[in-house]
């Protein structure tokens, strides 16, 4: 596949190395950064439009049997709080998102030992069946990887019968901090750095768009960020099936990194990471800024430090609620929001393109 | 394109405009309203921000200031009902609350330098409670700075208790008051006055009180009401009429957008954007050039959007704000008050350095575990760290007196000091032979005497706070050419009325204060002498006011970055030539021609005749046998 997606720009932007890209990180006039990356961001998106989508994100299962610190969503099996959702309830979440407005849902889970291919396989065949108009966006790389262990297939085959079955994209969650020293200290028995990368190249060779994300703010260094962004970077250059790349903040609540850093911080140090991937990411044409997970102010001011999407709606989240973190909103809102902050609202779909109203 | 490799390499604006206005300020030009009025109107956030932040870190460097204060509402009694206001209720409403004025200095904690007194219209107290008020604050804090009533407030004493305004200052003054705080403003438009409080005094009566406060050495703050029913138009005619009345009187210390809370109001449905706030403080920043700070009210933004705002023009947090209850009133959806420490934690998590300061923005306290150097706010030292870049220090403005006292603490790693300070830290600090010497006149140290200064032996002076070593020079020449000794005293020029100033037979005045107050004071003291002049004519070499000098005990390569940084700061000075010279004086509001004669008269590179000159004031000073006891 050709690093030509339906919605890459033409235009390019000049390559930087790690050195200029922890400069940037690190450079201190925040303004000047951001109009580096406002300059960039126009230059692949040359109009004033800030996409969202309408979408929403359940959890068809929150057993687990990774225990990643950060984690405040998880359950063991035993627990009397588990769950697993059958593929008629996911369904039904479907056909009720899709009456709403949505045009995908974003579906992950925990790394339930007891599920087999089959269950992923009918997950997306239901909703495809009951819910048309949804795009399933479902599996992020650790429940793949796993789901291959489990199975004893390969992961091009896992990848190919989910493909089969309907599914098109692929949600870029699980890769936290692509760095090994960070993840044996934060997610040890998650599927590794490598891992994460390897399931994303099979998948983009299969056919799969993706997305790509960064969960910053515990114990990464700078240096550990624009080595994730490299990595990112690298992989894009050669199969180019990354449609977007969406970093967020680690929450601090009900886990057992419970950060010190004050919340301004975090704020700060989103805007820095977003204009700095923004310049860095060079070939992934989207940077989606997340109102959601790092609220609302600081969604708007993301869309003057390089992002041109505001991500989704969310009519159902439970991971962040988890972490004692909820905030909601409705498509008036967001566009609201977005108009607010200067700059055109566009729904789009799961591969960015506008959607038609 | 790279990270810090050099500030001043122009950054992209996306909006043309902006590039024509950053141009225009760059050169020493003041925005006018149609300028004004694009910089809301851009949505070229980032270009914005840069300029403004460009020009904060000139006049304030990495600092960002907070101060320990107290919200003191004595009542919520008022006679106003303003659109926007959940705090004001009738007397005879059961939330009405009235402190008595013991129970107000009582409420005081003491470890704070600066209380805000803002109340309602009260329709039953009489004016001894106000001065009482006052008074007993005063009493409780001595050092502390008073900040107390609105001009809406003054307005309201001056009619209810039939005196003229000036009178009711003066009175609040005697009982211990330093300064107004800058509420009541709201936004000046008539159109939306009328919409939003009818009753309350308009722009003209807001100014006026501000302009007789000034006048009579009473200080005080602006604020601005955003986000409600007003126009950008609006907004912009309100910053003007500051800076026009600003560039009369020089009253004004800093300036504070507050965005609206739209609580239950029912005025508008929502809060402005966080770009609107970082707009309208970059904006602010901007177009007042002649108000020395801007605040981000963290209280009505939220900590995280203040914080932010120290990168888009403002360099001041406001305060701890213990006791604050208006804005709350209104829903404000932030914490009752914040500690110094989260204050530090969250000004450093910005990028920028914590500085406690008092009520007259003087430096406490500077919270960093990296090197300080020390800037000096005045005119004349502005070639230097208008262009100073070092990435390895952190530069913080303060008084010459008060980089002496840092240096001796060991806050002040490297710095310009007051010679007489360099004298005493020799041992510690290494000179570099860069500072500021006056090879005339120095046309910005002056006493100014009611006599001629031969007859000031055992006369009073007073000599500003800032002062050291023109304090030395002065009694070096009052020694050596007449055989005077004056007694000298401390003031406080803000508090220092006309009135106040007949108990000296002269004055000291220095630096920025110098080149705007000499013809003012001039009034009352006819004598003029300029030291730097009579040290001219006594020995025909350069006077020596300040040596750069960095710390002994710091590494070699920081060492070295404070040489290198100096050199390149002054040849970007240098470079834009004397032309450039009216861009340092506009925040003084002088003209171009004065500033460019001004800083011509100085030597910023050192050569034989200042390493001479310094030996000679020294030994002169030594051998004169000036009683250090009597150091003010």
């Amino acid at each position: 596949m050709k690093p030509n997606g339906p919605d890459s720009s033409s235009a390019t932007l000049r390559r930087i190395d790690r050195e200029t890209g922890l400069a940037l990180l690190t450079e201190p006039d925040l303004p000047r950064l951001g109009a580096l990356a406002q300059e960039a961001r126009f230059t692949l998106h040359p109009e004033p439009r800030i996409t969202y989508i309408i979408d929403t994100n359940p959890n068809y299962t929150n057993i687990c049997t990774v225990g990643c610190s950060f984690c405040a969503f998880y359950r063991t099996p035993e627990s009397v709080e588990a769950y697993t959702l059958t593929a008629e309830e996911v369904a039904a979440k479907a056909v009720t998102a899709a009456a709403a407005g949505a045009t995908t849902m974003l579906l992950q889970g925990g790394i339930n030992p007891d599920l087999p291919l089959e269950y992923f396989v009918t997950l997306i065949r239901e909703v495809k069946a009951a819910a048309p108009g949804i795009t399933p966006h479902f599996f992020s790389p650790p429940e793949i990887h796993a789901l291959a262990e489990r199975s004893g297939l390969e992961l091009r085959e896992v990848l190919d019968r989910l493909y089969e079955a309907g599914q098109r994209t692929i949600p870029g969650g699980g890769a936290e901090i692509l760095s090994t020293r960070v993840r044996r200290r934060i997610s040890p028995d998650k599927c590794s750095p490598e891992q994460w990368l390897e399931v994303m190249r099979q998948a983009h060779l299969a056919g799969f768009r993706s997305t790509a994300t960064m969960m910053f703010g515990h114990l990464e260094t700078d240096e550990e960020i624009i080595e994730h962004l490299d990595r990112l970077r690298s992989l894009q250059d050669e199969t180019g099936g990354f449609t977007a790349f969406i970093p967020w903040s680690c929450k601090p609540g009900n886990n057992q990194l419970q950060s010190v850093i004050p919340r301004a911080a975090a704020s700060l140090r989103y805007l820095r990471l977003l204009a700095t991937a923004r310049l860095y990411l060079d070939n992934v044409p989207h940077i989606q800024a997340s109102w959601f997970s790092e609220g609302k102010a600081i969604g708007q001011l993301a869309l003057h430090f390089g992002a041109d999407d505001f991500g989704g709606v969310l009519l159902e989240e439970n991971v962040h609620r988890s972490a004692d973190y909820v905030n909601t909103s409705d498509e008036g809102e967001v566009r609201t929001l977005i108009s607010e902050a200067g700059f055109q609202p566009v729904q789009r779909d799961t591969l960015y393109r506008p959607v038609a109203s | 394109m790279s990270g810090s490799a050099s500030p001043t390499d122009p950054i992209p604006f996306r909006d043309p405009a902006l590039a024509e206005i950053w141009s225009r300020i760059d050169g020493g030009g003041r925005l006018n309203a149609a300028e004004g009025l694009s910089l809301f109107k851009t949505n070229d956030l980032p270009g914005l921000g840069w300029m403004a932040r460009t020009v904060r870190r000139r006049l304030h460097g990495d600092a960002v200031t907070y101060v320990r204060n107290q919200v003191v509402n004595p009542s919520n009694v008022c006679l106003l009902r303003c659109g926007f206001c959940r705090f004001s209720v009738d007397a005879d409403d059961p939330r009405a609350y009235d402190f008595e004025p013991e129970e107000i200095a009582r409420m005081l904690p003491r470890d704070i330098s600066e209380v805000h007194v803002v109340g309602g219209l009260h329709p039953d107290r009489d004016w001894g409670y106000y001065l009482e008020v006052v008074a007993l604050i005063r009493e409780r804090l001595p050092g502390a700075t008073i900040k107390a009533w609105t001009a809406v407030e003054i307005i309201h004493f001056a009619r209810r208790f039939s005196l003229g305004e000036a009178e009711v200052l003066t009175r609040l003054r005697e009982a211990g008051l330093d300064m107004l705080p800058g509420g009541g403003a709201e936004i000046f438009s008539p159109r939306v006055r009328q919409l939003l409080c009818p009753g309350k005094p308009g722009a003209d009566q807001w100014l006026a009180v501000h302009r007789t406060a000034h006048g009579l050495g009473i200080p005080s703050n602006a604020t601005m009401l955003y986000g409600h029913l007003e126009t950008a138009e609006e907004r912009v005619e309100h910053l003007i009429r500051l800076r026009t009345l600003q560039d009369e009187t020089r009253g004004f210390r800093s300036f504070i957008p507050l965005p609206f809370q739209p609580g239950g109001s029912e005025i508008v449905a929502r809060r402005t954007p966080p770009t609107d706030d970082l707009k309208t403080i970059a904006a602010s920043r901007l177009i007042l050039d002649n108000i020395p700070n801007i605040k981000a009210y963290w209280v009505m933004t939220g900590e995280t959007i203040a914080a932010t705002a120290q990168h888009f023009g403002a360099n001041d947090m406001e305060g701890t704000l213990g006791g604050e209850k208006i804005a709350h009133a209104a829903a404000a959806a932030t914490p009752a008050s914040l500690s110094p420490k989260r204050l530090d934690r969250l000004i450093t998590a910005a990028g920028w350095t914590p500085v406690e300061r008092d009520g007259r923005h003087r430096v406490v306290r500077i919270r960093t575990s990296e090197p300080v150097l020390g800037m000096i706010p005045f005119l004349n030292s502005e070639p230097f760290h208008w262009n100073l870049h070092l990435d390895s220090f952190r530069i913080i403005p303060m008084a010459p007196r008060r980089m002496g006292q840092l240096a001796r603490e060991g806050a002040v790693d490297a710095g310009l000091l007051s010679l007489m300070d360099f004298f005493d830290l020799e041992d510690a600090f290494e000179p570099l032979d860069y500072g500021i010497a006056v090879r005339n006149k120095a046309r910005s140290v002056f006493l100014l005497s009611a006599r001629d200064p031969q007859f000031l032996d055992g006369r009073h002076i007073g000599v500003t706070e800032e002062t050291s070593t023109s304090v030395c020079l002065m009694r070096l020449i009052l020694k050596r050419k007449f055989g005077c000794t004056p007694v000298l005293e401390r003031m406080i020029a803000d508090r220092q009325g006309q009135r106040m100033l007949s108990r000296f037979d002269a004055v000291l005045l220095i630096g920025d204060r110098a080149l705007l107050n000499a013809d003012h004071f001039g009034r009352h003291f006819p004598f003029r002498m300029d030291l730097a002049e009579v040290w001219h004519e006594m020995t025909g070499l350069p006077f020596v006011f300040a040596r750069w000098a960095v710390r002994r005990s710091l590494e070699l390569r920081l060492r070295q970055d404070v040489t290198r940084g100096l050199d390149q700061a002054l040849q970007r000075y240098e470079a834009a030539g004397p032309g450039a010279a009216g861009r340092h004086g506009r925040r003084l509001g002088l003209p171009p021609e004065e500033v460019a004669r001004y800083l011509g008269g100085f030597n910023y590179r050192f050569g034989e005749a200042e390493t001479t000159a310094i030996h000679r004031f020294r030994t002169m000073y030594e051998e004169a046998g000036i009683d250090e006891a009597q150091r003010p």
